[in-house]
């Protein structure tokens, strides 16, 4: 009984979760010829309603509604998924050429209505009746002329434009036409797209062909692979052909006349067939980029922010700069911002989330930027430019952040760890960068080449003339001295005469006993000589003088003492009263006599 | 003879007052403002005019190395602070900007180590320029033959001796004053240091294009002048190796 409960529930419980969310979708060829036979399918996710379709005026119904429901319901890891599909089918013939709309097929449950989607369908000529028509002579032998499959069958590189600017996407997409079944393909060359940055588009695999309508002719197509490509460069770049195999049903025709076509059979040849090159012209950027250009090509907006507007001294803060948009956003490199030196940046971190569609790639990128101050105060991050080319205006644009503002304040840990200490621990001084020293203002005194005065043989010269000076003076100091010697050998020979004379005068005094003046006479004499014969000016004339001259000429200290006791007797008794003591007579002779020695020694 | 050594004096210093005309000085001023507005190339030019006309100074060869620099020329950088360096040898912002512009030139080197002697020997004979070194000479000679006389004449012992000395000494003086002269003379007129200004030359193990490849050096290398052999110069590497390259690749310092 229990299992029979949940049984019941198990069927139940699907309809119930789905019946709030239904959908109504359609399928129905794109293409159709003029007397064929198709399939219109509407399915719809639940049971229970009723669906009505729409009138099939333009077409001729041959059958239907005909109905069909199946359900699948999986639980994994405890979730319930379920799906209902409840399919009604007609089949139709179209009957004239024209572009016909299908509409909604409306499926009422309750109260509510679920329409489909309109379904556009052309109906073209039929092969056989343009055959027919073209070649009206030559239908003859028209069971002969049946399918040659394999004929219309090629494949090409679809692209969405072939005049790009630089970095600016474009769609190629990878199609498969064929008139015939084909019963799978392989070998796949898909072209190698050198030149271009290659991005997959996803593609879904291919199950069956869809048919479409191509100057007139129903195909079967099928895109193997769409892409998107970025040019790396600018010029003419060729996309090489692609080429595959595909496996084509091909009729056998037995040749038994009477059930020939009845028992014809079927067989798979394999074909190779390849796509033409596609040119594509690209453009290069114009001129007057902005300096904050780095090549992004497209439409963007950009968003700067911080994770938090105030922050402790070492405490780690996120600034995130996000680019998106629709364009090359893979290619666009970490912005370098520049920040004060005591905030320290680390490498951003690069997220990207990119969504690859055909009409182009979209989503954003991000950089996330770990900043850590280091010192306390108020940090602007400078406003983040960013620019990019938009390729639908044809132009530049910059966009520009709003400067971030960051409040530092000191950490608690700072402040004790120093006062444990009692002083702050100062840091060197951080070297920021190493540049040239500058230039000096002063230009010092200007010299002129080859102005040395004293180079070489001038200088040479000026020794040797010097030299010559040098012996010129000796030469003439010399001839000075000789004279001069030759002028105190005169005074020499003449100053015994000259003192005889004046002792003349001096007896003359001795015998008039007028002693002072005898005195004065004998000095008078006595220096007269002494100066003459000893070569002495007058003017040097002291006693110092003539005793260390007479010293040095005689060689005799007794002799010399002599002398000098003599003049001091003499200058005694000339100031002393009465003409002193000493006999004056004997102080003459005395003096004479040492004269005479003097004489003789010098 | 006091007479002779004022005249000599005169003859000595007069030169030093003749040259220099008002124009660099203005033309090297409009050159530091073309500098400092971050026209370097501009500011080279002018300074360039200043020394076409045969004019130089420390300074003017200095911030031409700087305006080298600037603009990416870091051989000819190197050339202007090595010719800036002979005339002033201790100058530290010279020195300083020299070693920041070697730091780019390719060629390492394991250098050869000069004998100390030879090095201050070299250094301090740029303290002075030649013209100086000149002068000293002359004068320490004149002071040395002034006592010498005094030594011929003077009767007094004690002067005798003292002269005596004083003359040796200064003789001596004199003839190192003459060396120097000499140092002075060797690696400024005679220029027998160089830079290679191209950006890579090849040295040769003969003059001309007929002897076998031996070394490749890039620009900004100070290379030694050995020898010079009309186009051709003989060069030694900082290495000791030996080769010829074409005298226009290098520019001398």
């Amino acid at each position: 009984m229990k299992i029979l409960v949940s049984l019941l529930l198990l069927f139940i419980l699907p309809v119930l979760t789905i019946a709030q969310d239904i959908t109504v979708t359609v399928e129905a060829p794109g293409v159709v010829a003029v007397g064929e036979q198709f399939r219109v399918v509407w399915t719809v996710s639940s049971r229970g309603g009723s669906f009505t379709a729409p009138g099939f005026d333009d077409f001729y119904l041959l059958s239907g509604p005909q109905t069909s429901f199946s359900s699948s319901t999986s639980i994994i890891n405890g979730k319930v998924t379920s799906e209902v599909k409840n399919s009604f089918t007609y089949y139709l013939q179209a009957t004239r050429t024209g572009n016909f709309t299908l509409g909604p097929g409306i499926y009422t449950e309750g109260r509510e209505d679920f329409s489909s989607k309109q379904v556009e369908i052309e109906v073209i000529e039929s092969r056989d009746a343009a055959a027919a028509r073209n070649n009206n002579q030559e239908t003859a032998g028209a069971g002969a002329a049946v399918s040659d499959a394999g004929e219309e069958m090629f494949l090409r590189v679809l692209i969405d434009r072939n005049r790009v600017y630089m970095g600016e996407h474009i769609v190629a997409t990878l199609k498969l036409y064929s008139e015939s079944n084909l019963s799978g393909i392989r070998d796949y060359k898909f072209p190698d797209f050198s030149g271009f940055l290659k991005e997959d588009i996803e593609t879904p695999q291919v199950t069956s062909l869809t048919r479409e309508n191509v100057n007139g002719e129903i195909y079967g197509t099928a895109v193997l692979q769409r892409y998107l490509l970025f040019p790396q460069r600018t010029g003419t770049i060729e996309i090489n052909p692609a080429s595959l195999t595909v496996l084509v049903q091909e009729r056998v025709r037995s040749n038994d006349p009477f059930f020939g076509d009845f028992f014809s059979s079927f067989n798979t040849v394999p074909r190779m067939i390849s796509s033409d090159a596609v040119k594509i012209t690209v453009q290069p950027l114009p001129a007057g980029a902005p300096a904050s250009f780095s090549g992004a090509v497209g439409n963007f907006t950009l968003e700067t922010f911080t994770d938090r507007d105030s922050v402790k001294v070492n405490d780690a803060i996120t600034y995130t700069i996000r680019v998106a948009g629709n364009g090359n956003l893979r290619l666009i490199p970490a912005p370098d911002i520049s920040l004060s030196p005591d905030i320290e940046a680390y490498e951003p971190k690069t997220a990207s989330a990119i969504r690859t569609t055909t009409s182009g790639s979209e989503g954003s990128r991000t950089f996330e930027y770990l900043l850590i101050p280091r010192y306390h105060g108020n940090y602007n991050i400078p406003p983040f430019e960013f620019s990019w080319f938009d390729p639908d205006q044809k132009r530049y644009m910059t966009a520009r952040s709003s400067a971030s503002e960051i409040v530092v304040t000191k950490s608690d840990e700072e402040q004790e760890g120093t006062e444990i200490f009692g002083g702050r621990t100062g840091g060197d001084v951080r070297y920021l960068g190493s540049d040239i020293r500058h230039i000096w203002s002063d230009p010092g005194r200007f010299r002129i080449d080859g102005e040395t005065m004293l180079s070489g043989n001038r200088l040479y010269l000026t020794l040797l003339v010097l030299l010559v000076l040098f012996f010129l003076i000796i030469l003439l100091r010399r001839e000075q001295i000789k004279r001069n010697a030759d002028l105190a050998r005169v005074r020499n020979r003449k100053a015994a005469r000259i003192a005889s004379n004046r002792f003349k005068v001096a007896r003359t005094s001795l015998k008039n006993s007028d002693f002072r003046n005898f005195y004065s006479d004998l000095l008078n004499a006595l220096w007269g000589y002494l100066g003459d014969k000893l070569a002495i000016p007058l003017s040097d004339l002291k006693k110092e003088n003539v005793m260390t001259a007479l010293l040095e000429k005689s060689g005799s200290e007794e002799l010399t003492s002599t002398a000098s006791d003599l003049i001091d007797i003499c200058e005694y008794n000339r100031y002393a009263p009465s003409g002193g003591n000493d006999d004056p007579a004997k102080i003459y002779d005395m003096a004479v006599e040492l004269i005479k020695r003097i004489e003789k020694k010098v | 003879m006091r007479r002779s050594l004022i005249i000599l004096f005169i003859l000595v210093s007069l030169p030093a007052s003749l040259c220099a005309t008002e124009d660099p000085d203005s033309l090297f001023k409009a050159g530091s403002e073309l500098y400092n507005k971050g026209d370097h190339a501009g500011a080279l030019e002018l300074w360039q005019e200043i020394a076409d006309e045969g004019l130089y100074s420390p300074a003017l060869y200095y911030n031409m190395g700087n305006a080298a620099f600037k603009i990416g020329k870091t051989a000819h950088s190197i050339l202007w602070y090595e010719k800036a360096l002979l005339m002033k040898p201790f100058d530290e912002d010279i020195r300083y900007n020299l070693e920041i512009a070697r730091s780019y030139v390719t060629d390492r080197f394991d250098t050869i180590p000069e004998l100390f002697v030879i090095r201050w020997f070299r250094m301090i004979s740029l303290v002075l320029d030649s013209n100086g070194w000149a002068v000293i000479a002359v004068m320490l000679f004149a002071l040395c033959l002034v006592l010498l006389l005094l030594w011929l004449f003077s009767g007094k012992p004690g002067v005798k001796r003292l002269t005596l000395t004083a003359t040796v000494f200064s003789f001596a003086l004199a003839l190192s004053a003459l060396g120097l002269y000499h140092g002075n003379r060797r690696v400024t007129i005679k220029k027998r240091a160089a830079v290679i200004l191209t950006p890579a030359e090849t040295g040769m193990s003969s003059p001309g294009t007929g002897g076998k490849e031996l070394f490749v050096i890039h620009e900004g290398t100070k290379v030694k002048i050995e020898e010079e052999a009309g186009e051709w110069i003989r060069i030694r590497l900082p290495d000791g190796n030996v080769g010829w390259i074409t005298s226009g690749s290098v520019g001398k310092i």
